[in-house]
């Protein structure tokens, strides 16, 4: 079958994102919020910081500590899903950490914390993706000075095929996966990570094809903030 | 608008942008801007480090972000806060930083007042301060630790203290500090605006 006739499982072709929600300041309480839908997936991050790092201890001398909670709501599977935190849910945690910190000015608050809490609310595959690319969005809402925002996307392979932005039943059943993290106008990746087998053309390809989708992901963390801050000037601009 | 702003001009005309630039939006190159408030370079280029309306100094040339999201409050080095005292020590007092430059912040920020700034010859921190008081300070550093305040001056020191006795508010009168249910009389460094500082 040619490339331009195979369909995938929820019919998108192999270049194909799904539809995508951002949302930013969702979360009154918190310093920055982000909500991000990414076809069935649905997730909420928070953001507090920069504030004192408690314990203590855990406080860098010279620059801040970034610190990412991930965790998937009980109800956020298929079965129910134990509600403490898992070992992959740290991983995760850790990940999104590391994609993060290259974006972020962190010497700028020495001894400080900064917080990112995420929370699945439904899982549907590609949720370390959307919880990088709302937290981004959160940080920035947060007035957290950034080199540059991060938008984040997974390639893969299923049945031979190369795709973009897999869903669950693709990651389940598919040869192979590879989340990227990437700062469109520094053009730098900050994570990439690769499961399954592929050869190392294909993986070339996947990472060029999980740009793209971050590249256009990245005007989608743009309009939502700029929904937000636009609206922020014009209400000023009618108080006057 | 929010492209990568195209910044070459010839020396005194003014094409200046106006719109949201991005967190790493290319605002110049160096050689034409520096990088001022807001803005930052890298290998050369000068990009935005906040979400906000960028401006171009002619004078300095110099690119300045003013953010239009929020602004991280920290304590910093000069600033007046308000906060609760903590644990009092012979030397030493712990304040809870709830109030820095008149904004609220939440949770505390954790200060520490040394006996050499009171700006008041006593020997023991119980004489100028007392757990459970209201304090306003100044920021002298934050390079430790712990964030350095100063009470020294007529404008910082206690601006609200409860009797350590029955718990009652503290009423002035000249530089003494009296309780109303019990009579008590208490001394502390007090700030000249006692008992009349608005705390929302």
């Amino acid at each position: 079958m040619s490339e331009e006739k195979w369909r995938r499982v929820d019919g998108r072709a192999w270049n194909e994102l799904r539809p995508i929600k951002i949302e930013s300041g969702v979360l009154p309480n918190a310093d920055g919020s982000a909500y991000i839908e990414m076809g069935r997936n649905k997730i909420i991050v928070a953001v507090y910081g920069p504030r004192e790092m408690h314990p203590k201890h855990l406080a860098k001398p010279d620059m801040a500590v970034l610190r990412c909670r991930y965790h998937m709501s009980p109800f956020s599977t298929h079965p129910r899903r134990s509600p403490g935190p898992s070992r992959r849910d740290t991983e995760i945690g850790m990940v999104m950490r590391y994609a993060l910190e290259p974006a972020i000015f962190l010497e700028r608050f020495p001894r400080a914390t900064i917080d990112v809490y995420a929370e699945v609310l439904q899982a549907d595959g590609g949720t370390r993706c959307a919880s990088i690319t709302a937290a981004a969005v959160a940080l920035v809402d947060a007035g957290i000075p950034m080199r540059d925002l991060v938008a984040a996307c997974a390639a893969g392979k299923i049945e031979g095929h190369i795709i973009l932005d897999l869903n669950d039943h693709e990651d389940k059943y598919g040869e192979a996966d590879v989340p990227v993290a990437y700062m469109p106008r520094l053009d730098r990746v900050t994570l990439l990570q690769m499961d399954g087998v592929l050869h190392p053309d294909e993986l070339r390809r996947c990472i060029e094809l999980a740009i793209e989708g971050c590249q256009h992901i990245y005007e989608l963390q743009r309009e939502a903030l700029k929904r937000k801050y636009e609206e922020v000037v014009e209400e000023v601009k009618e108080g006057e | 608008m929010g492209e990568p702003v195209e910044a070459g001009m010839s020396r005194g005309v003014k094409r200046l942008r106006s719109g949201l630039v991005f967190p790493g939006d290319k605002l110049a190159v160096i050689e034409e801007f520096l990088d001022g408030p807001g803005a930052y370079q890298e290998d050369g280029v000068v990009r935005s480090a906040e979400l906000g309306d960028v401006k171009f100094d002619l004078e300095r040339r110099e690119v300045r972000v003013s953010k239009r999201t929020r602004t991280p409050i920290l304590p910093e080095e000069g600033l007046e806060v308000i906060g609760e005292v903590g644990s009092v020590k012979r030397r030493t007092a712990n304040v809870e930083i709830f109030y820095i430059k008149g904004v609220e912040v939440s949770p505390p920020f954790t200060g520490v007042i040394h006996i050499s700034s009171v700006g008041l010859e006593v020997k023991n921190m119980n004489l100028a301060l007392r757990s459970g008081d209201i304090v306003k300070a100044r920021v002298i550093n934050t390079k430790n630790r712990f964030t350095q305040l100063s009470i020294e001056g007529s404008r910082y020191g206690v601006i609200y203290a409860f009797c350590s006795k029955c718990g009652s508010l503290l009423e002035q009168r000249r530089m003494r500090l009296i309780c109303p249910r019990c009579g008590r009389v208490e001394r502390r460094k007090i700030a000249r605006t006692y008992g009349s500082e608005e705390l929302a």
